[in-house]
This record gives structure tokens, sequence and C-alpha cells, in this order.
């Protein structure tokens, strides 16, 4: 066991490692302007270039915990209005699908209206929601709930609709009170469902953090890569393409975790059936 | 002995409003006393699993009422608890097994709570166990654990649709001897529905065979024998052997199912050596 995660740590650095090295060589290879090589990209994680060149995501100050006036100027507002607007499509996505999954004719109802709006590519309501909102935070996170609830809500809606029959008579058989079939039953029934919608659901919420801040927005990340472009700061930019791919990979890994810890009764149920 | 379940003209036709009505019970009618254990025995797809539905107030029948202690029942009554065919299904993987016995009880301070569901694991022979998840049991542990479940919540009449249908025979005679164990000690009523003849007279004070849909009581009949029952000094009495005869006949008699009333009342100590003859042309 032990020796199995020494040996997936050891891996995991040889192939970071390996990837760094090729794109280190490739880079070189190639003279474009636009494919710094990461010897230039990396230091730019911990100083700007000066000048027209933004604050950098990392610091050596450990009293700032070693992060940088770009990370507190830019990525914690960008993150800040993803995990509200992802909060707020959990919310609405689990209540709605539990709602909607309750009930046939609620379900047969809303089938047509909620495949018809979730058909609108997302990224189309940033104007609307703009002249809607206003500037500032709210049409930003309005677009990042309303981009990554239809996972959640459809999963939650499919989880919930397929509570076991028998274990329902469970239910109503001892007499079980509806509000506690709810927390007691449908939702944890219905929690691997509901938790693989948000994983979905997260990976998205960072893509929609970056688009929602291509128009009004006054600081973030999105904003960042787009006046990196205008200004030609190469190496910048990518230094927020690396910036981002570790943020992914933390949330990434934090759900994870989580599933792998609300979850375990299924996986081991399901190991203990097979067997 | 007062009076426990009384089922009376209970009928009842799925999509009765429909253009293909399907009629599943026809007519049943038995009651049962307070202490009494009755097996519901009958061939597959008989209508058991409805008319246990019906008992249980999960559904409520087309015709007929079902009385419980004396008054008739509307919904599930309190004094009712249900052990369901399907331990896999029936119980919930994410609790383990003490929280799974509570889950009915949330309305009990929590104390009490534990110390009911402890003492009912105790009582199926779970004890040290309280902290497993279902999946991690046996089959036949797992449907202790039901058993347990239906206990805890104290009830007066214990129903129990196919409670041993799922698991290997081995285990099944175990939780058989199980059941009547905590039947002796605490006095519960119970209602079984199986479809196993051996099974039914060995558990039973009341037997209530049923035909085929849209099922009628072929005829309730009375085990006298004695308890505590013994899985092989029971099951080789004469008595016994006569009594699945009986059951046997009224249901795989096509031809004496019309007149099982008359021709089976004088042939309760019907000889056994006749028996597999008899199963010859039953079948």
């Amino acid at each position: 066991m032990n020796r199995d995660r020494v040996w997936s740590g050891l891996s995991a650095v040889v192939s970071i490692g390996a990837t760094v090295l090729i794109w280190e060589l490739l880079t070189r290879a190639s003279d474009s302007l636009f494919l710094p090589p990461p010897s230039d990209v990396f230091p730019h994680l911990f100083s700007g270039l000066g000048g027209i060149g933004k604050p950098p995501y990392l610091s050596s100050s450990a009293s700032d915990l070693f992060l940088g006036d770009g990370f507190y100027d830019d990525v914690v507002p960008s993150l800040w209005r993803m995990i509200r607007g992802y909060v707020l499509a959990v919310v609405v996505g689990v209540c709605g699908g539990t709602m909607l999954g309750l009930s046939n004719t609620a379900r047969e109802y809303c089938h047509f209206v909620v495949n018809f709006v979730r058909a609108i590519p997302p990224p189309a309501l940033l104007g609307v929601w703009i002249v809607v909102f206003g500037l500032g935070d709210r049409p930003k996170i309005y677009l990042i709930a309303f981009a990554v609830v239809w996972p959640i809500l459809l999963n939650t809606i499919d989880g919930v609709a397929a509570v076991d029959e028998q274990r329902k008579q469970v239910a109503a058989a001892f007499r079980i009170p509806f509000r506690r079939q709810l927390t007691g039953l449908y939702l944890p029934s219905a929690s691997p469902k509901i938790l693989s919608g948000m994983r979905i659901a997260l990976s998205f919420a960072l893509i929609m953090m970056i688009i929602s801040e291509i128009a009004g927005a006054t600081n973030g990340v999105g904003l960042r890569l787009i006046e990196d472009v205008t200004f030609f700061n190469i190496p910048d930019l990518w230094a927020t393409m690396v910036f981002l791919a570790v943020i992914g990979f933390i949330f990434n890994g934090a759900m994870s975790l989580m599933e792998g810890r609300l979850l375990r009764w299924q996986q081991e149920a399901a190991r203990s059936q097979d067997a | 002995m007062s009076e426990a379940l009384r089922v009376e003209s209970i009928g009842h036709t799925y999509g009765a409003d429909t253009k293909a009505p399907f009629s599943a019970i026809g007519d049943i009618t038995f009651e049962l006393e307070q202490g009494q254990v009755a097996c519901i025995v009958g061939p597959s797809g008989c209508g058991k699993s409805t008319l246990m539905r019906i008992m249980a107030g999960l559904m409520r029948p087309t015709n007929g009422t079902v009385a419980v202690g004396g008054t008739a029942i509307d919904g599930v009554p309190k004094e009712l608890a249900m052990v369901f065919q399907d331990y896999s299904r029936s119980l919930f993987p994410w609790l383990r097994v003490r929280q799974n016995v509570e889950y009915p009880l949330k309305h009990i301070d929590k104390p009490t709570r534990r110390e009911l569901a402890v003492a009912a694991l105790a009582e199926v022979g779970l004890y040290g166990h309280e902290n497993k998840y279902p999946w991690e049991l046996s089959g036949g542990m797992q449907q202790r654990v039901a058993i347990a479940r239906a206990l805890a919540v104290q009830p007066r009449i214990l129903l129990m649709d196919e409670p041993f249908a799922s698991v290997d025979a081995q285990t099944r005679a175990g939780l058989e001897d199980l059941v009547l164990s905590i039947q002796a000690e605490t006095g519960i009523t119970i209602v079984l529905v199986t479809h196993d003849i051996d099974e039914s007279v060995y558990l039973a004070d009341r037997v209530v065979a049923l035909s085929t849909h849209p099922s009628t009581v072929l005829e309730v009949i009375d085990v006298d024998l004695s308890r505590p029952r013994d899985q092989l000094a029971t099951k080789e009495h004469p008595d016994f052997l006569a009594y699945r005869h009986r059951v046997y006949q009224l249901l795989h008699g096509p031809k004496t199912v019309r007149r099982a009333g008359g021709e089976f009342n004088s042939s309760s100590s019907a000889p056994t050596s006749t028996e597999p003859v008899d199963m010859a042309t039953g079948s």
C-alpha cells in the first residue's frame, strides 16, 4: 500500500519532469516568439516584466504565504466569483433536481423547457446579463451559475428518480416523515449521481470563470489573459496557463477526495457484490 | 386471546378503470389472534405480495378491509413492522448496521434510540456488529439486520414478505428458528408470506393457502404441532408430513382445488407412504 503510494508519487514526478523537458526542447527548436521555453516562462510566475507587465502570482515573502500581488489582485477575485457561482448552481441544481426527480408530472412538463434553455451557449448570454445586471460581479456569477447548473440539475433528477422502489416502501412501511425521507433516503441514494454532476460542473466553472471576464471586467485572470495578448506579454501569458493548470488540478484533487470520503459505501458495496 | 389481525373480503384489481383490468386478488378473508404465526402460502403470481402490501397499509385494496386490533386501518398502522424479501435493497448501504436499525426511531431521543437498536441487534445475534456496514455482512446476517430493524420499533405484528427466499438452505433453517424463538420470547404476531410449503407448516399456527389469481383462500389450516419446534424432530413427525401433504395437494392438485374443503378435512392424518404417489399425480 505504502509502496504503491511512493511509486505513484515517483512516477508523477518523472512524467512531469519529462513533459517539461520535451516542452523545453520543442520550444527551443522552434524560433517562434509566441512559444517561449519553460525556462523563460517559470520565472514569470515569480516576477513581472515591470512596466506594462502584470504583478506576479508568486512571491518570496512568507508573510504573504508566498503568493504575489497578481494572486491577490486577480486570482482571488476570479476564484471568489467562481465559487459563488458554483455554490449557487449546486443549490439551485440540487433543490430543483430533487423536486423534478420526485415528480414524474413535473419532470414531463419541464423536460422540454430544460432542454431548450440548456441549448443556449452560455457565453452568448454574457452581453445580455451585463445589460440586465450591470457591470461588477453579479453578471459574472450568474453566468457561471447558469452555465454549470445543468449537469448538477440533470444528474440530481436522474439520481432522485432512480431511488429503489423497495427502499421507498421501507420508508413508507416504517412511517418515516417525508422530510426525513429526503435527507435519509433520497439525497444519500442520489449522492453518487449528484457528486459526479458536481465534478463535471466544477471543471466547467473554471472555464466559465475565464470567459465571464472577457467583457466588462476590471480584474481577474481572464482579463489578464486578454491584456497579456494585447500587450504581447507572451511569457506572462504562458505563466498564467501554468498557474491555471495548477488551480484546476487542486480543485479536481479536492473533489476526488470529497467523493472518495462521501461515496466509500458505494464503491465498497459494489465491490462486495462482485465478490 | 384477542384478535390481532382481520383480513375481511379483500379483493384487488389493478387498473380497474382501464381497458385491461387485472384481478390479482379475488376474495380473501382470514383472521389471526394475538401471538399467532400465520403463513400465507400460494403459487407464484397469486398476489401474495399484493396482499402483503395491503395488510401493511402501503396499498388500498379495491374491496374489503384490514383491521388491526379491531380497528380498520387507513394507512400504515403503527403497531406494524415489516421485513422485506431482498435485504440488499431494503437496507441502506450508506448507513452502518446500528444506524439502519435506528433509522425508523428518529423521533425517539438518542440514548433510548441507541439502546433499542443495540438490544434488537443482540436479539437477532448480531451483538458486536453494530458499526459494520450491511455490505460487510453475509446475506443471512443482513436479513437479521432487517429483522432487528423491524423489532426495534416494538411492533405487535410483524409482516414478513418471503423473508428467507434470498438466502441458502442452511442459513434459511437458522433464520426460521430465530424467528420462532423471537416469537416465543416476545409473543409477537407474525404474518409470513412464503412459497415454501415445508417452511409454512414448520413455522405456522395457521396456514392460509391461496389459489392462483384472482386469488381466494383455498383453506385455512390450523397447524397443531407442539412448540418449540425442531428442524429434525418436527419435520420428521407424522403430523408434520400430513400437514405438508395436505397443503401440497391444495396447491398442486388442480382437480381437487374446487372440492378442497370436503376432501381434505378428513385426510389430515393421511398415511405418509402414499405421499410420493400423490405428489406424482399432483404435478
